[in-house]
């Protein structure tokens, strides 16, 4: 893994770009993810959507292609295209917000603790341990059941069991750089510990721990859709992907679209970022996650 | 070996109980109301807090709590006044159950889709299979499961969506009413034992002893059943094993889809009615449960490969 590392540092940045922007398995995915995430947040206006929470109960349950209704209605007759767009925006705020938290806090502890060793290092990663040895979405659903249902409260939730994997990829990633020259010189000319780190180590970690992040928004937004399929999630009405995929359950007979549309949005997003998580994990194999 | 592991998996035991007893006892709403009720007047309260000891500060009463868990006693639940114990006793076997088919399901599927995948390697079945893996992981359980309910139950009628039949009350129903959700359960781990084993068979077969095998001029499927299918094999039981408490979770998900009596079923409804005594218990139970799961993991597989218990004793 030492090597590999070495390899990829080695490396121009430039060379690095200029082969990623080539890669069509890198771009073709990138392009998607941000069409899908701007159809999310400016489809509802710029299709002029009917507001998620309209009831129309003359169409309730209205299949594919209705007039007025693309993607259907469902048992209240609300739009579904339009809350499948609005719970995209729940499931893509709360994905990306959670791993923001989980990475900053878990990237912090993971530095200091490799940076510093001796007994904050155990510390710090015995408390990480501790959490880790909870099943995530028990752990997040005990969780978002303490805090109570707000979009906020999921976020922390998932965030939670999102701190010590994070943790445990940047305390590798500082033992390998603490050993580096670079470190080292900078310790003997008396460089200040926050100084070494947030100038040396930090840049040479955050390539793994940002394609590993990129892995765990596909997983937090699964998790997102499973506390709202419980009804842990979003406080209905709020459409949320996972809390609509539990509404249309109960019509899988006669309606099954309003299962099956949400249910294709978390899937067609998810597999997008685990295509270019994948890829991108193949291209710089940094970071030592085990 | 055995003794210094299991010494390490020791705090993080104790650990897992302070936190969900701190987590649990946090909660914003007092215990003695939910026991007594909405609309109970405060005279009825202070009773239930002087009599269940919830009046006390918190540190006795996680002493008295670990004192009796570890006793076998996890308190009684708010709500049926059962105690926590035989909840679980009742919940347990339905989980593992699904969980142990669920396993059993993804393997015998995994390790044939791997070899197949290896045979064909680049052409059309390896990326068939791999889009099938892909898809696999990409979607959450209940995904799977509603799409099952969908073919199985809803148009051919050959399964019930829902419902639970217990093994000592017919095998055939029981099976029947765990079919699905196992399936359901097991698509993920199908998906994810398909491409460690794949990834691990091409990084075997480039193994010296591969072509040490060949050049005593063993054929190749006997140097890839007999050799690299073995080693192969070996890797993947730790996946396995670890994954036993990855499926906890799931079962969360399959249990309220399918309406199984289950340990996350039980841990759902007991969020659902705020009865603290039983989500503390099963929180604790199943963090344990997976603490040493990996622990019973990594004795094994050092027991197995003779490298790695070389490796810890030196390291």
């Amino acid at each position: 893994m030492a090597d590999m590392t070495a390899a990829v540092s080695n490396r121009s940045v430039w060379e690095d770009r200029r082969l990623l922007a080539l890669d069509w398995a890198v771009w073709i995915p990138t392009v998607l993810l941000v069409a899908l995430v701007l159809v999310c947040f400016l489809g509802p206006v710029v299709f002029g959507l009917p507001a998620p929470n309209v009831t129309d109960l003359l169409h309730p349950r209205a299949g594919l292609g209705t007039s007025g209704h693309l993607l259907g209605t469902d048992e209240l007759g609300r739009d579904l295209l339009s809350r499948a767009l609005h719970g995209g925006q729940v499931s893509i705020e709360i994905g990306l917000g959670s791993v923001a938290i989980g990475m900053a806090l878990g990237g912090l502890l993971g530095m200091v603790s490799g940076f510093t060793g001796g007994w904050v290092e155990s510390l710090i990663m015995r408390v990480l341990d501790t959490f880790l040895a909870f099943p995530s979405l028990i752990l997040a659903l005990t969780v978002a059941a303490y805090l109570g249902p707000s979009e906020g409260n999921v976020i922390l939730a998932i965030a939670f069991f999102t701190v010590p994997t994070f943790g445990r990829i940047a305390r590798a990633g500082t033992l390998q750089i603490r050993q580096r020259d670079f470190v080292l010189s900078g310790v003997l000319a008396g460089a200040r510990s926050w100084y070494l780190i947030i100038r040396h180590v930090l840049p040479n970690i955050l390539g793994g721990l940002m394609t590993y992040g990129l892995l765990t928004v596909g997983v937090a937004m699964i998790v997102e859709a499973s506390l709202s399929f419980l009804g842990l999630g979003v406080r209905p009405p709020q459409p949320s992907w996972g809390g609509m995929i539990s509404e249309g359950k109960g019509y899988l007979s006669d309606a099954p679209q309003i299962a099956f549309v949400p249910g294709a949005f978390l899937f067609l997003f998810v597999a997008l970022l685990n295509l270019l998580g994948e890829r991108l994990r193949s291209r710089h194999a940094v970071g030592g996650e085990r | 070996m055995l003794q210094r592991r299991s010494l390490q998996a020791l705090p993080v035991i104790v650990g897992v109980s302070v936190l969900t007893f701190l987590l649990l006892n946090l909660l914003p709403g007092s215990i003695a109301l939910a026991i007594a009720g909405p609309g109970a007047d405060p005279q009825t309260i202070k009773a239930i807090e002087v009599q269940d000891g919830l009046s006390k500060p918190l540190w006795d009463r996680y002493w008295q709590w670990l004192w009796h868990a570890m006793q076998g006693n996890l308190g009684r639940s708010l709500t049926s006044s059962e105690s926590v114990t035989s909840l679980v006793a009742h919940a347990l076997p339905v989980t593992l159950e699904v969980i142990i088919i669920a396993q059993v399901v993804a393997l015998v599927l995994a390790v044939p889709a791997a070899l197949a995948a290896l045979a064909d390697r680049s052409g059309r079945t390896d990326r068939l299979l791999g889009a099938v893996a892909f898809a696999g992981v990409s979607a959450p359980h209940f995904l799977w499961g509603i799409i099952l309910i969908l073919v199985f139950s809803v148009h051919f009628h050959l399964l019930p969506a829902t419902g639970w039949v217990p093994l000592t009350h017919s095998v055939g129903s029981n099976l029947k009413s765990a079919v699905l959700p196992a399936t359901t359960l097991g698509i993920g781990e199908f998906s994810f034992y398909m491409r460690i084993l794949r990834g691990d068979l091409i990084d075997q077969l480039r193994e010296e002893y591969v072509t040490t095998a060949r050049a005593k001029g063993l054929s190749g499927s006997r140097v890839l059943v007999g050799h690299v299918l073995r080693n192969s094999l070996f890797s993947l039981i730790t996946v396995v094993g670890v994954n036993f408490g990855k499926l906890i979770s799931g079962a969360v998900i399959v249990e309220t889809l399918f309406a199984l009596p289950g340990l996350g079923n039980l841990l759902v409804t007991s969020i659902y009615q705020r009865d603290v005594n039983v989500v503390q218990g099963v929180v604790v139970l199943t963090a344990v449960a997976f603490v040493i799961i990996n622990l019973a993991v990594d004795l094994l597989y050092s027991t197995i490969d003779p490298r790695v218990r070389y490796a810890v004793a030196n390291g």
